[in-house]
């Protein structure tokens, strides 16, 4: 039986509550929808808030790939599998660009190379990239936030640069294509050195990590992409520092802390309330107790947290003592009977960045400002 | 809560009454009480819709027929039995959308639409969006009755582009 046909306004009503993945694959129906999943932002807009969204997880590998990997959390034995490394091809040189450190931020994920002369911003669902200068600095840390814009309540996406010795500042903004200075003190009364070199994450356009005030006190400051200025939260325990204090992002509305005060502690996992623009109390629950002795995780790993299931994903660089040339990409998978799965994702003399994993979702949001594709 | 019935007609001629309050989920009938153009004895003649499809549509708006009467009384409830209710709403709806064909459920959408029960395009575009997710662009343009308008060569291309997965 022929199906009735429905008004334009009607369909575009059904797409945007498909889930980008699915959308991606439907780009080939006919030019008109390729056009409009490719190309119409109002459309990409009505998506971000219509669709489901998806909680994919992508793992940067040690030979500074970006690879998905599917994670399969049910019965008895939990395995994760990784797949092919996805294709990001640097202009200059035409082949695979080297990614160093990666930060996820709503569906766009911010590339560093090893130097940070040049980052890039790659939307890897639609395969668009922003390339952008720093303006031969280098040294610098940068960040992926976004802010609202008063009128229309769009999200107007910005890099925030920093020297984390001098605390010196400044924002790009993609529609100028142009960095400012920030001229007041981004953080006053922290220290902000050393700090990056544990995880970033970022949860509703903002930015957090660890960071010590004056007093040494440990809590974790947010830097805020409207205000410009940062914020501390208290962690779950008031303390000096953590042999192991790592930081994640659970299903885009909250943060997950992982900390082991010292060795003669056992690893807590501590998850927020959900955290939006309107939330004025971050408060802490502790969600598992692990002993991870096993494993040795150390501050340069970084974990996904299923809370459901009560399950951590670790992902760790595990080096060989009898063979120093030799280090192994780790993922270990713990639930809440400690039981400790161990996926080994290559062993590889190239030992060239930390691996790492995090949390993707996949979205239609474009970079470039209109008018520029 | 008012209890005045009105009588609908479908396009093949049959008629339903149906409580006012269920009536005005529409805001083309909520309109018409308005401007008082319903007569009582007079069922109003909807001329899109089929008597299969209304009386799917009146099972919809009787069962939300208190939804927007109820600020009182969700002000009142805890943030649990809030939830129970919400649940108890989604299981309805799912169960409603569960034994419907892809062609009623667009002969429904159109309905919704003309009546204007913004609800209802809301549960029945997101029930056909879950339906296709999985279905190839083949299946997708049999659906909507499209026209592959991309020569072979785009097609490839596209392909191409897209030819990675998540997984």
């Amino acid at each position: 039986m022929k199906m009735p046909d429905l008004p334009e306004v009607l369909v575009e009503e059904i797409l945007c509550r498909v889930p980008a993945t699915s959308l991606k694959k439907f780009r080939s129906t006919c030019q008109g929808w390729n056009r409009t999943i490719k190309d119409d932002r109002s459309f990409a807009r009505k998506h971000s808030e219509k669709a489901s969204k998806q909680f994919l997880a992508f793992k940067l590998t040690k030979i500074c790939r970006v690879c998905p990997i599917t994670v399969n959390l049910n019965g008895r034995s939990p395995s994760v599998e990784v797949k092919p490394e996805l294709t990001l091809v640097d202009p200059r040189s035409n082949s695979q660009f080297d990614i160093y450190r990666v930060f996820h931020c709503d569906g766009l994920v911010l590339c560093n190379p090893k130097d940070s002369y040049r980052v890039v911003v790659w939307n890897p669902l639609t395969g668009e990239t922003k390339w952008i200068e720093s303006g031969g600095r280098c040294g610098l840390t940068f960040l992926l936030g976004y802010s609202r814009d008063s009128k229309s309540n769009s999200k107007i996406y910005k890099i925030m640069s920093c020297f984390l010795d001098t605390k010196e500042s400044e924002i790009y903004e993609f529609n100028s294509d142009s960095w400012r200075k920030i001229d007041h003190d981004i953080a006053p009364g922290w220290g902000l050195a050393g700090s990056f070199y544990t995880t970033v994450c970022s949860l509703k356009g903002n930015t957090y990590w660890f960071d010590r005030d004056e007093t040494k006190i440990m809590s974790l400051l947010m830097f805020d992409f409207t205000l410009e200025t940062c914020v501390s939260l208290p962690l779950p325990y008031k303390c000096n520092g953590y042999d192991t204090m790592n930081l994640s992002v659970v299903r885009e509305e909250k943060l997950s802390v992982l900390l082991q005060e010292d060795y003669r502690f056992k690893s807590e996992i501590w998850v927020t309330n959900k955290i939006d623009e309107s939330t004025s109390v971050v408060s802490w629950t502790k969600l598992l107790v692990l002993d991870l002795s096993d494993i040795h995780i150390s501050a340069f790993g970084s974990f996904l947290l299923e809370e459901e299931k009560k399950m951590v994903l670790w992902s760790e660089q595990w080096l060989d003592d009898r063979d120093e040339e030799m280090s192994k990409d780790m993922i270990y998978i713990v639930g809440e009977d400690n039981e400790v799965t161990l996926v080994d994702t290559g062993t590889d003399t190239r030992d060239v960045s930390f691996p790492a994993i995090f949390t993707y979702v996949p979205s239609l949001v474009q970079i470039n400002p209109p008018g520029t594709n | 809560m008012s209890s005045n019935m009105i009588m609908l007609k479908s396009s093949d001629g049959a008629s339903f009454e149906i409580e006012e309050a269920a009536a005005r989920k529409s805001k083309i009938i909520a309109n018409m009480i308005e401007v008082e153009c319903v007569d009582e004895d007079k069922a109003i003649p909807l001329q899109n819709v089929t008597g299969n499809i209304l009386a799917l549509v009146i099972e919809y708006c009787n069962k939300h027929i208190v939804d927007d009467d109820d600020d009182v009384a969700t002000e009142e409830a805890s943030e649990e039995e809030e939830e129970a209710k919400k649940k108890k709403v989604d299981d309805w709806e799912a169960e409603f959308m569960n034994s419907m064909s892809l062609e009623t459920m667009f002969e429904l959408l159109l309905a919704a639409n003309y009546l204007n029960i913004k609800s209802l395009i809301d549960l029945v575009c997101q029930t056909i969006a879950n339906n296709i997710k999985d279905k190839t662009p083949e299946e997708v343009r049999k659906i909507f009755s499209i026209e592959n308008d991309f020569t072979p060569e785009e097609e490839e291309e596209i392909r191409k582009e897209n030819a990675w997965a998540f997984g």
